[in-house]
């Protein structure tokens, strides 16, 4: 058993993440009809207009956007676990006597991590699919949105990883990255583009980076920004584990 | 490699303004079981940390048949086995996963050989398929064993292993430490004097993270007379070392 299958164990037999799944499964589940009820009710009213909203701007990408902001509690849930639990069961004796890179212990609970994480947007994946198929509509710019949602999923699970590292308390853990993400959240808001110009700060946001996947153009620098952003924290997480142990605790 | 060489050069240790490890030197060779003792604060789980690589100095080196402990990590690693004094349990693993993780982390090729032989050393049979938070302390001491020398170790390190054992579990933990000594250094920390006067060969007091004594026990010392010495040095700090 390596670390990855240890951590997959370790969250699947454990209570908290199928609460959390059965929740987030009902609350996109709910969204996911919602959509399609409002939808349908504004088709009458669609019939006259040229520029009408189609079912993927109209049902999925709701949906989709709701993913977005549902990932804000999976993933400080998620990550905010796995290394600030190691502190209660002296876990990190076992990362001081594995035998192998740090990197390569960060690279493989990541691994295991975002592998669940996908377990949560599986039943909405799966309802989009057939709607796609169903509806015959083009999958091109669905594609996009939902590489835009693993990479918004791959960012968020990276940074609350070292701030789980950073901290010995589970719960104060998960509040942390909590706290961190719904801040960067609030950051993507555009009230002030109009009458101030261009908000830089909202630069930072993963999610107005992922606002760019929703739209025909190709987001060449938000696909660098969640990219690098990813490694860079992972390999932050690395070098925390390094320090730790100049640090008597 | 049968023999072993354990050096520890100038170990110092600060803590803000606090020191916990002072200019600790050490020089022990062969398979014996050293054992530090020390009042709570002296430094003895600090000194046992650095050993385990789980803490680095901020000065000095730990040295293990001349790889050192930072800069030849992966080589150190492979040579020692550490039992923390709060044994390490992933509570929704079971003991035998768990003593696969241990394993795989330590680089263990033959991963089931190793874990049957483990199981017989350390009696963790009858608890085999069962999660390790329900384990009784005593199993979790066990277990806590059983991942430090699954690696088959030249240099055991043990922080107070007897911590909340009852009489028959610390007899047991005895005989099992006592038969590693054939193969194995054992440096263990306790405060229980008549067990560290029952199991060593060497004793080492320490207080205020200072080495006070280095007592060799082939030299005809009796249990009085480990008390009186030790009531001696850490009551009036004794001589540095």
């Amino acid at each position: 058993m390596n670390i990855y299958q240890a951590e997959i164990k370790y969250y699947l037999r454990s209570p908290l993440i199928w609460v959390v799944v059965a929740l987030t499964s009902f609350i996109s589940a709910w969204s996911f009809l919602l959509a399609i009820d409002i939808f349908t009710t504004m088709q009458v009213k669609f019939a006259g207009m040229t520029d009408a909203p189609t079912i993927v701007q109209g049902i999925i990408f709701p949906v989709i956007s709701a993913h977005s902001k549902l990932l804000l509690l999976i993933a400080p849930i998620i990550a905010g676990l796995s290394f600030a639990r190691l502190s209660s069961n002296n876990g990190w004796t076992l990362i001081n006597a594995n035998l192998s890179s740090e990197f390569s212990y960060v690279q493989q609970k990541y691994t295991a991590i975002f592998s669940l994480s996908l377990i949560f947007l599986i039943p909405s994946l799966v309802g989009i699919i057939l709607l796609v198929f169903m509806a015959k509509i083009s999958i091109y710019q669905i594609s996009f949105a939902l590489l835009g949602l693993l990479l918004l999923m791959m960012w968020m699970l990276s940074l609350c990883m070292y701030i789980s590292s950073l901290i010995n308390n589970s719960g104060f853990a998960i509040l942390m990255c909590l706290v961190i993400l719904l801040v960067l959240w609030v950051l993507s808001f555009s009230g002030i583009d109009v009458t101030w110009g261009k908000n830089w700060i909202q630069v930072f946001s993963p999610q107005y980076h992922f606002q760019k996947f929703l739209t025909p153009y190709v987001p060449y620098s938000s696909f660098l920004y969640f990219i690098a952003g990813t490694v860079f924290s992972l390999w932050a997480t690395k070098i925390r584990l390094i320090h730790k142990r100049y640090v008597l605790s | 490699m049968n023999s072993i060489q354990l050096k520890v050069d100038s170990l110092n240790y600060n803590f803000g303004h606090q020191t916990v490890l002072n200019n600790i030197s050490l020089d022990l060779n062969g398979f014996q079981i050293v054992t530090l003792l020390g009042p709570n604060g002296a430094g003895k789980s600090t000194l046992i940390k650095a050993l385990a690589a789980n803490l680095y100095c901020q000065s000095g080196h730990v040295n293990l048949n001349n790889f050192d402990s930072e800069i030849d990590r992966t080589d150190y690693l492979k040579l020692i086995g550490y039992m923390p004094e709060i044994p390490m349990v992933i509570k929704e693993l079971t003991v035998r996963e768990q003593l696969e993780l241990v394993a795989n982390c330590k680089n263990i090729t033959d991963v089931n050989q190793s874990i049957e032989r483990i199981i017989e050393v350390c009696q963790l049979q009858s608890v085999l398929l069962k999660r390790t938070k329900n384990l009784s302390l005593g199993f979790k001491q066990r277990l806590n064993l059983a991942q430090a020398i699954i690696n088959k170790p030249k240099l055991l390190i043990m922080d107070e292993p007897l911590n909340g054992l009852d009489p028959h579990l610390i007899i047991k933990f005895r005989n099992i430490i006592k038969a590693l000594k054939n193969s194995t250094m054992i440096v263990l920390s306790t405060h229980y004097l008549a067990e560290a006067q029952n199991v060593s060969d060497r004793i080492l007091i320490m207080q205020n993270g200072r080495l006070l004594d280095n007592i060799n026990l082939h030299n005809n010392i009796q249990n009085k007379d480990i008390e009186e010495i030790y009531m001696q040095q850490t009551s009036n700090e004794g001589n540095l070392l």
